[in-house]
């Protein structure tokens, strides 16, 4: 399995530093399927908004793998507990106001194949899994 | 974020190109925001060339989609590519926003807008 770990400052800027990051590291294994990794960074992107807006964390922990066939995302963040696996619904759209926010989860969701939540220590670990369909380079 | 901006008409055409993302949000509706102070009210934004787009460009789109609505105008959202129009259909926007799959079709739909309007003004 290969990997990278990446620290970021809670900064969307930073956000954008590190999806070029993923998607670089991604494209090396599954070049092929860029619908896939565009998937797979936006996924990444949403979370990592979610630490930079509402955490409340110092610094952001990624660290990224992947094997033959999929690429793991671990976030890792001190600040607030907040569990982002728990279902939430979307948000209404039927009433009279649009809401302008509350979609990043609903995203994360329908855009990887796997999602799970630990606390503990004092940290957040939210791990994103997505399967790919071939890779690009090596086998 | 770059954007271009152009008149067809009385319809403003603004393109934003690269990413509408947290870091990007805030300039795309600060720009329409400044047409909507000018009294444009027929606008076609051309998302075209946005090949990346995050919640919080979504949130823009509909901020300004109101913004426009508040002041009797017409906002259509032109020819969303990929990543883009998977947004607008994984969290249902896309049937709330206008949404043209062609410039001409937006084109079209603001201008017989802009008729109506002016016909019932009259």
């Amino acid at each position: 399995m290969n990997k990278i770990s990446l620290v970021l400052e809670p900064a969307f800027e930073n956000v954008d530093c590190a999806r070029a990051a993923i998607e670089g590291f991604c494209k090396g294994f599954f070049g092929k399927d860029a619908a896939g990794i565009r998937d797979f960074s936006l996924a990444a992107v949403e979370a990592m908004n979610n630490a930079v807006e509402h955490s409340g964390a110092v610094c952001i922990r990624l660290e990224l793998a992947a094997d033959r066939q999929s690429a793991v995302i671990k976030l890792i963040t001190t600040g607030k507990k907040f569990d982002p696996t728990k279902k939430r619904p979307l948000p209404a759209l039927d009433g009279k106001e649009l809401p302008e926010g509350g979609f990043g989860l609903s995203v994360i969701r329908r855009l990887s194949d796997g999602l799970s939540y630990e606390y503990s220590n004092g940290e957040n670990v939210l791990t994103i899994r997505k399967k790919f369909r071939k890779r690009a380079i090596g086998g | 974020m770059e954007i271009v901006m152009g008149m067809d008409a009385e319809v403003v055409v603004i393109e934003p190109a690269g990413d509408l993302v947290a870091s990007t949000a805030e300039q795309f509706k600060t720009q329409v925001a400044k047409l909507v102070e000018k009294n444009f009210r027929q606008i076609l934004a051309d998302l075209s060339k946005i090949h990346f787009m995050d919640s919080s460009g979504l949130g823009a789109c509909i901020a300004i989609h109101k913004l426009v609505a508040e002041r009797n105008g017409m906002i259509v959202f032109a020819r969303p590519g990929g990543l883009v129009a998977k947004v607008f259909r994984i969290t249902k926007i896309g049937q709330k926003l206008n949404v043209a799959a062609t410039r001409a079709e937006a084109l079209a739909g603001l201008h017989a807008w802009g008729a109506a309007e002016k016909a019932r003004c009259v």
